[in-house]
């Protein structure tokens, strides 16, 4: 239409070959254009595909194959073998049993006492709330050897706990305690605290602070504002958090390889089938299993989270 | 809990002194305020944001105790009783809907917390759903529902408790214009057939006067002036009440003379009032002026600068030198931005009041 006009408002052939030139160079740099939003996302899609090919299903596929063959070259025979050699070993399943329960009791510890300090954080205000906010955040960026290695040094058979409390009372109390079931669990539940804390802070952060004055102002004491007003809405959070914490202490190794004195764990018995064993199939069926345990966990806490969400309020 | 329990005598709700500051040696927000709440009636707390209309409603409530002062109810200091235990209902601001509960969820709340059985909490909450015209959203989830039914659903929930001063944080706020002045006609005739001691906040002059039997006005923290609002509007005891209770042209710091005359910046203006001669205020409402053709009896020339049909009335933003002025005339009067109008005060227009220390 543009063209159009040109042409007829200026008949002169030298003003009339620039507007046209510019009009088919518009033209042309509209289809770019129109290319360009096509194929950018398709190509972005494409590439993104291609990563998660390379990322997770090659890597898992090379995994589950391993499993099920015979050696450790990669190309020998199908079998069922290193599952039933996994299956069959008191000390795996017992390793397996350990990692479930334990994974399981952490994580319903961490819920459970990571719900009263994230809630604190959020609704209080108190002189020092940053350094209490760092307390609970920085082991964060601790690995599981520092922990297992700061659990040893302070509950360890000669500890500082212990040389403490001999110096007190005279006898060495919990001497040793990093190395049984308590100083475990104690372990890794430490390890789970600043995450347990910062997934749980973010979800009580998303809650409506009128809902609980309504409630109130309604007649509920707090007890019933927190089993019918507050709970139903933090249900979801409580569920993920549990599976989040779960699956990392199902996967975690560097506490229990440095307190592993009575202990073994699903991820440990992985680790001496590789370095110490050599047995690349067999550790290959055993992470197989973790990984289908994590998996279920997860899939099982959103399914939960999706059947319990509230309803996002509507915006008015 | 029977339904008969509604009809026994409203309650008396009486406020002595209040003070609050949310900032210890900050500006409070509550200044010293007392009032007593006419039983049985809706009274309308009025004050831009910032007025402490809010807070007055949270110390009734219990929900922001206040530093000093007392809240009375049927002449029982209920200050130090907590929130649960007052038997009020409370309508917020957006509306405070359980999201994880359905509609009639929503309302059976407070009777759940009272410990009364399924079926009976279900028959009395469906019954509250009729006197708000929704009980055909009982199974519904609150997100699904609109801003207007989300809002009666709040009240339901707020009256199924059956309580004894109703409380309202400026609940049609939330709405777009239209479905708020539905809402407000049909809430006017709810809350007169209840006849509940009621305390309503809002910052809608409009809403305030077509819903109140009393106002309080609140400024600063303080009530700047409570009544009926015809008295508010007639008669405004201070500059800020003029201005904040319908449209009005306030003059404040000018002088009356001794002749009685009211020295305006524009023009010495009569007026009926016993105000001794000194300083004072005074106020021009729109509609106290008339047009004259016979310039010899106008008061004053006005130019129009702009000009704006409301209905039955034409809205004119004049001026008279430096000195702006809105006046209101009956639709059809002929006007015309720039062409001088000769316009005469009509008798009791100018309404004057001896300045206050400060005003």
């Amino acid at each position: 239409m543009n063209s159009e006009l040109v042409q007829t408002a200026a008949p002169a052939s030298a003003r009339e070959a620039a507007p046209a030139l510019s009009a088919r160079e518009c033209e042309r740099s509209s289809r770019a254009a129109l290319t360009l939003r096509v194929l950018a996302p398709a190509l972005g899609a494409a590439a993104l595909t291609a990563l998660f090919f390379a990322l997770l299903v090659w890597p898992l596929l090379c995994l589950l194959l391993g499993s099920l063959r015979e050696g450790n070259t990669g190309d020998g025979a199908f079998t069922w073998e290193n599952y039933r050699t996994f299956f069959g070993s008191r000390r795996m399943l017992g390793a397996l049993w350990s990692s479930v329960w334990i994974s399981l009791l952490v994580a319903f510890l961490s819920v459970a006492l990571c719900l009263g300090p994230a809630w604190l954080l959020v609704r209080y205000r108190f002189p020092g709330k940053r350094v209490v906010r760092a307390l609970f955040t920085l082991p964060m960026s601790f690995s599981g050897i520092l922990i297992g290695f700061l659990s040893v040094i302070m509950l360890g058979r000669i500890g500082a706990v212990p040389q403490f409390a001999e110096w007190l009372t005279g006898t060495p109390w919990l001497s040793g305690f990093a190395y049984q079931l308590g100083g475990v669990l104690l372990a890794y539940f430490y390890f789970e605290i600043p995450r347990a804390t910062l997934a749980l802070e973010a979800a009580l952060r998303k809650l409506d602070g009128r809902l609980e004055s309504a409630a109130r102002s309604l007649g509920a004491s707090s007890g019933q504002i927190f089993r019918w007003v507050v709970f139903p809405q933090i249900l979801p959070a409580l569920l993920s958090t549990f599976a989040l914490t779960f699956c990392v202490s199902l996967g975690s190794f560097g506490v229990v390889l440095i307190v592993s004195k009575r202990f073994t764990l699903l991820p440990l018995e992985i680790f001496q089938q590789i370095i110490a064993s050599n047995r690349f199939p067999l550790a290959a069926a055993m992470s197989v299993v973790l990984l289908a345990l994590a998996l279920l966990v997860t899939l099982g806490s959103r399914w939960l989270v999706e059947r319990f969400q509230p309803p996002v309020p509507s915006a008015r | 809990m029977p339904s008969s329990s509604i009809s026994t005598a409203p309650a008396s709700l009486e406020l002595r002194g209040l003070t609050k500051a949310y900032v210890r040696g900050g500006t409070p927000a509550l200044n010293g305020v007392s009032h007593s709440f006419a039983p049985g009636k809706v009274t309308v707390v009025l004050g831009p944001s910032g007025s402490g209309k809010s807070t007055v409603l949270g110390a009734i409530s219990g929900l922001v105790p206040p530093d000093t002062g007392g809240v009375w109810l049927d002449g029982r200091d209920i200050t130090e009783l907590a929130p649960e235990k007052r038997g009020f209902g409370m309508v917020f601001q957006n509306y405070a809907l359980f999201p994880h509960l359905s509609v009639v969820e929503n309302v059976e709340f407070g009777l759940r917390v009272r410990g009364l059985g399924r079926e009976e909490r279900r028959t009395q909450a469906l019954e509250m759903l009729h006197l708000t015209r929704i009980p055909h959203l009982a199974g519904r989830r609150v997100h699904e529902i609109s801003g207007g039914e989300q809002q009666r659903v709040a009240v339901a929930r707020a009256l199924a408790v059956r309580p004894t001063v109703l409380l309202m944080d400026e609940p049609l706020s939330a709405l777009d214009a239209r479905l708020r002045d539905d809402l407000r006609a049909e809430l006017a005739r709810l809350l007169r057939e209840l006849a509940l001691t009621t305390v309503y906040v809002t910052h809608d002059q409009a809403e305030a006067m077509s819903l109140g039997h009393e106002l309080l006005v609140m400024q600063r923290g303080r009530i700047e002036q409570a009544g009926r609002a015809e008295d508010l509007y007639l008669r405004p005891a201070s500059p800020f009440v003029a201005g904040f209770i319908g449209a009005a042209n306030v003059f404040a710091g000018v002088e009356r003379l001794s002749d009685g005359t009211v020295r305006l910046p524009f023009a010495n203006l009569p007026a009926e009032s016993d105000v001794p001669p000194g300083p004072c205020w005074a106020m021009l409402r729109p509609e106290s002026f008339e047009l004259v053709r016979d310039s010899g009896r106008a008061d004053f020339t006005a130019v129009p600068e702009a000009i704006f049909f409301l209905g039955a009335q034409v809205r004119a933003q004049l001026r008279i030198g430096e000195q702006p002025l809105t006046a209101e005339f009956p639709a059809g009067t002929p006007l015309e931005p720039g062409r001088p109008l000769a316009l005469r005060v009509r008798p009791g227009g100018l309404y004057v009041r001896a300045a206050e220390n400060g005003a």
